[in-house]
């Protein structure tokens, strides 16, 4: 929940940690299970993830101020898709290196609700700048906990970090593939509520 | 006759084993399967929005494909599947258990995934597409049933409270997608 009286800087911080996307709301689950195969892959869709957050927030903020309503949830979408086909467009070599699957991930994005969560709910009842500090915030913890995930899932699962050898022989193969992106997203989400502020020790 | 048309269909159906491990369905499941009795006409409205995606997708990647120009793919696409989307909410009308899942955030990434899976692994074969199309379109309802049932026993039952939720949807996804590998084994 929002307040009128709270400062840029809390909504950036809330918006981060004790309300993060992926931990607290769920709603970055899609990304922090299919992007974090690698360290580069989670950079690489975090960082979109994170443009895409802002671009629309700032677009739903920009129309409440004008017109004093709510912008409809497909303009956003389409104005999403066409941002990802020029990303894809300029990073094209980029996205070829990067694990398989990473190109219908990034096209996703542009039906994700995490992108449009901040836009549609929070941007309705605030000014430019402070929406733009909140996707900030919700956009920066998403990418910290998918970088966090995609380390422990390439060092474990492949041996390697950001592409360069770490470990000889990886101790558990199996965290590279899908199935490490649900139990270590699962794992991450009962931490976080573990050692949350509040939470029963 | 070859075997390629039921490869396809078999992959499609158990590509609910990606589709949970990609996200998709544990995602789209998480509002829709609180009780089983609901999650019954989002499933078919999902395995009726991947088919119909599945239809307009792949023929458009082929118009885009002979006319040498890829990058308004995305776009077209989200222009169909708000299409689709359209269609679908004047055939089903004013249902309250879809209408309380609405606007379909989760159910679209699924759609979308769906067809683009479908484009990707058969980008120049309309027929085997299709057919994989429509093993997703099956498998898609099947997965969210299953874990509709599954959750309500998880979620009545005594469960850790850290577990509740995402964490133990994710868990039962992560046993989805391990049986369907050994399933996907067996049948090679």
């Amino acid at each position: 929940m929002r307040l009128p009286s709270e400062s840029k800087q809390q909504l950036f911080l809330k918006s981060m940690v004790p309300e993060n996307a992926v931990l607290f709301s769920g709603l970055g689950i899609m990304l922090a299970v299919a992007g974090t195969a690698t360290v580069p892959q989670a950079f690489f869709l975090g960082s979109v993830a994170l443009a895409l957050m802002l671009a629309t927030s700032f677009v739903a903020a920009v129309v409440n101020e004008l017109v004093q309503k709510r912008t409809p949830l497909w303009p956003l979408v389409l104005l999403a898709a066409l941002l990802l086909a020029l990303v894809r467009a300029l990073f094209q070599a980029r996205i070829n290196q990067l694990p398989q699957g990473t190109a219908v991930v990034l096209a996703l994005l542009a039906v994700s609700p995490v992108v449009y969560a901040r836009a549609l709910n929070v941007t309705a009842s605030t000014t430019v700048g402070r929406a733009l500090f909140d996707a900030a915030g919700a956009g920066l913890g998403q990418l910290a906990v998918l970088l966090g995930i995609g380390l422990l899932r390439e060092l474990l699962g492949l041996g390697t970090v950001g592409a360069s050898p770490a470990i000889a022989q990886p101790p558990l193969p199996w965290l590279g593939g899908a199935l490490g992106g649900l139990l270590l997203t699962a794992a991450a989400i009962a931490l976080f509520r573990r050692f949350k502020p509040g939470s029963p020790s | 006759m070859n075997g390629a048309p039921f490869t396809a269909l078999l992959a499609g159906l158990l590509l609910s084993s990606p589709l949970a491990a990609l996200g998709y369905i544990p995602t789209s499941a998480l509002a829709a399967t609180e009780r089983p009795r609901h999650a019954w006409p989002y499933a078919v409205y999902g395995a009726c929005a991947i088919l119909l995606f599945a239809l307009c997708a792949w023929p458009l990647h082929l118009v885009l494909l002979a006319a040498g120009i890829a990058w308004p793919e995305l776009p077209l696409d989200i222009l169909a599947l708000w299409g689709v989307n359209r269609a679908l909410r004047a055939l089903t009308g004013r249902s309250a258990v879809l209408q309380a899942q609405s606007p379909f955030f989760a159910l679209n990434c699924a759609v979308l995934g769906a067809g683009l899976a479908a484009v990707e692994r058969y980008p120049h074969d309309w027929y085997p597409a299709l057919l994989f199309a429509a093993g997703m379109a099956v498998g898609f309802p099947a997965a969210v049933i299953v874990i509709a049932h599954c959750r309500e026993r998880i979620e009545t039952g005594r469960f850790s409270p850290r577990l509740a939720g995402w964490p133990s949807l994710l868990l039962l996804c992560a046993c989805c997608c391990v049986a369907c590998q050994g399933l996907a084994l067996l049948l090679r």
